[in-house]
């Protein structure tokens, strides 16, 4: 099997490389590089990532290229960091010592991006961080750092403005209690949620923690139950949630639930029917969000690979537009100071790369892109954006 | 912690209990007779839930019918995998024994990622959130069906061990090989149907366990290393130190995730562990060999 990923990273480089001689001929060719795992643990994500990338470069190709170099052809330069932190510093080095990159796309995990992206910052260098979500990536003072991907501590914020949304319109939530995987993904995130609850006065009265793989989590359901909470915050991956929903509708007990990001909103949870209608989730972005730069990337995608693109996808995808047009705006791609430069003036509110879901994709003094978590709700067997207003493609479905 | 809590927490611990049970039945099975580990176990487990999950989505089979197809099928694949593998691996010292069966291991895992994706299925029935309420207990249709059924095969299992001609050349074998040799038993057809048996009993295991869980390639190793600890507390190669085991750990984890936080109940099992190998090195129902 890594033979076989070896091989196919290979056949992929290969391809990159035939592809960037045939530009080559007509013109330089603007490099962008591209720092994801395409072996390793997490390859399917690296793999996905890599083809929302591929699919942007073509557009931007397509419609003529870097205007103000001539019409220069964008490529990209892959790089795979095998799920590792210390080849994605050396990667990262590589491309732009070697390859000399206008900017580095990447780099998944926040474990392998924060390496990379200190290597990025001493060669002055800009990185655009497609998906990690630590906050601290944009919270110390980089020159060269951006981020597309919101701050994992908002989407806390989110859920509670959405939390208080739903009291305005007479929902009864009063007691919240907290159900959570016990590993690094769920204590995080409840961290998260019991800070930002616990700043607003909201009180928690029960936190139940399971580990993943559990057969029974009769125990927890019970003791969720006897906690009387009407709102259920999960963290959870797609699996042990499902698990924890049967216990808990098989003890008669269907409170408000609203789970954490793909963990949730994951195609494995509408298996369980009339039992994940009308539960609620926070997650990056929705490829139903009202927006029309939204809908053209899904079709787009959709078209080239048959298959609906994932939050990270979109992230990734909006980042190649970003580093293209910071080397259009500068008017070079060698000069990566004034790369940087134009990208901190980018302000991008239509067109392709405003598919996230905030007003214009921008980066503050920090780096980081100011963009906010969405809602979406189970309603008819579907995943649905319900929240905030300006993106939902509808309004929540309430039971009072 | 109220005592339906506590009550909740028992009962779940007893029925989990009884499913480890299950698996790890076939586990020491296999190595008491033939004195090999095998770490393919789970992916074998992980086989019969998807054999489970694909007979309820595709021909709409409950479960509980599955296992009658499921069983024979998995009573095959002990035999070939005893034939094809096993038989050759005997010959080779330990070592290389397990490097045979974890690399089948992955292999399966991975065959199963290339068939059935990474997804997890879940079969979603009509009962798949009913609960009896015993007292102030609830428990779910599902987990309760397959702890019965896990205790009824157990049964069986017992009794075929311990009262037919089968069982006895079954315990002879794993006594003593030479010995029952000598007596004219054929040790090549006792070890192909241990492997048999061993295995067929996670066709009982594998459409129960789907039902109230879910399938997904890696779900088999979730749980061989929990039948591993069952066994060795229990004494490798002894039926009733699995089913204590088992009851042991499924208790244990339980009442630790009613008190604890659930990283702490997860460590429960290893502590009893490292405390059994420490004081009782061959484990609970094995008496100390001369």
């Amino acid at each position: 099997m890594q033979a076989f990923r070896t091989l196919r990273a290979l056949a992929a480089c290969v391809a990159f490389t035939s592809l960037a001689a045939g530009h080559a001929q007509a013109q330089e060719t603007v490099k962008i590089g591209v720092l994801v795992p395409i072996t390793g643990a997490h390859a399917a994500d690296g793999n996905r990532l890599l083809r929302a990338h591929q699919l942007a470069a073509d557009q931007i190709n397509a419609a003529g290229g870097i205007k103000s170099l001539g019409g220069a052809k964008v490529e990209l330069v892959v790089a795979d960091t095998q799920s590792k932190p210390e080849v994605s510093r050396s990667e990262a080095e590589r491309l732009i010592s070697r390859s000399k990159v206008s900017s580095i796309l990447g780099a998944w995990t926040s474990a392998a991006t924060i390496p990379a992206m200190q290597v990025a910052e001493r060669y002055r260098t800009p990185f655009i961080v497609t998906s990690a979500v630590t906050d601290a990536i944009t919270e110390k003072n980089m020159k060269f750092v951006f981020r597309v991907s919101p701050k994992s501590s908002w989407a806390a914020e989110n859920v509670i403005d959405f939390i208080e949304l739903l009291r305005t319109r007479n929902v009864k939530i009063d007691r919240i209690a907290l159900a959570f995987e016990d590993g690094p993904f769920g204590q995080s995130a409840t961290t998260a949620y019991k800070a930002r609850l616990g700043a607003k006065g909201i009180a928690i009265v029960a936190e139940e923690s399971f580990r993943t793989g559990s057969p029974d989590l009769g125990t927890q359901a019970a003791k969720l139950k006897a906690s009387g909470a009407d709102l259920v915050l999960v963290v959870a991956y797609v699996d042990d949630e499902s698990v924890l929903l049967r216990a808990m509708a098989s003890q008669q007990y269907r409170p408000l639930i609203l789970g954490y990001g793909g963990g949730h909103v994951h195609p494995t949870l509408l298996q369980l029917g009339e039992l994940a209608e009308g539960t609620y989730g926070v997650v990056e972005w929705m490829p139903d969000l009202k927006k029309p730069s939204t809908e053209a990337f899904v079709q787009a995608y959709r078209a080239k690979y048959n298959d609906v693109p994932l939050s990270n996808a979109a992230q990734a995808y909006a980042a190649t537009w970003v580093a293209a047009q910071a080397v259009n705006d500068a008017g070079t791609a060698s000069d990566t100071v004034k790369v940087r430069d134009a990208m901190k003036a980018i302000r991008i509110a239509d067109g392709p790369a405003s598919l996230l879901p905030n007003d214009a994709l921008a980066f503050n003094d920090q780096g980081q892109n100011e963009v906010g978590n969405v809602i979406a709700q189970v309603i008819d067997g579907k995943f649905v954006t319900v929240w905030p207003d300006a993106v939902a493609a509808r309004a929540p479905v309430l039971r009072n | 912690m109220s005592l339906a809590i506590f009550l909740q927490a028992l009962i779940g611990g007893l029925i989990n209990g009884a499913t480890y049970g299950l698996i790890a039945v076939g586990l020491t099975l296999v190595f008491g007779v033939m004195r090999i580990i095998n770490f393919a176990h789970g992916e074998f487990l992980m086989i019969a839930m998807y054999l489970g999950y694909f007979l309820w989505a595709l021909a709409g089979v409950d479960p509980l019918v599955a296992i009658l197809a499921a069983t024979p099928v998995l009573m095959l694949c002990g035999i070939g995998l005893y034939g094809g593998i096993v038989r050759f691996a005997l010959k080779v010292p330990e070592i290389n024994q397990m490097a045979v069966t974890l690399g089948l291991s992955l292999l399966l895992q991975h065959l199963a990622l290339m068939l059935f994706t990474g997804d997890n299925q879940l079969v979603t029935l009509p009962r798949s959130t009913a609960g009896i309420a015993l007292g102030p207990v609830v428990v779910q249709v599902p987990q309760l069906l397959a702890g019965c059924a896990s205790l009824v095969l157990l049964v069986v299992l017992y009794l075929v061990i311990h009262r037919t001609d089968f069982g006895l050349t079954m315990r002879a074998v794993s006594q003593s090989r030479d010995g029952a040799s000598l007596s004219g038993i054929s040790i090549g057809k006792v070890y192909r149907w241990s492997m048999a048996v061993g295995i067929g009993t996670l066709g009982v295991a594998g459409p129960l366990m789907v039902s109230m869980l879910y399938v997904n390639p890696h779900v088999g190793a979730l749980f061989t290393l929990k039948a591993f600890v069952i066994v060795i507390v229990g004494g490798l190669g002894s039926f009733g130190g699995a089913l204590l085991g088992a009851m042991i750990v499924g208790l244990a984890e339980s009442l630790a995730g009613a008190w604890f936080s659930a990283s702490v109940a997860a460590s429960v099992p290893f502590l009893l562990l490292i405390l059994v190998l420490l004081m009782r090195p061959q484990g609970l129902l094995v008496r100390r060999r001369a």
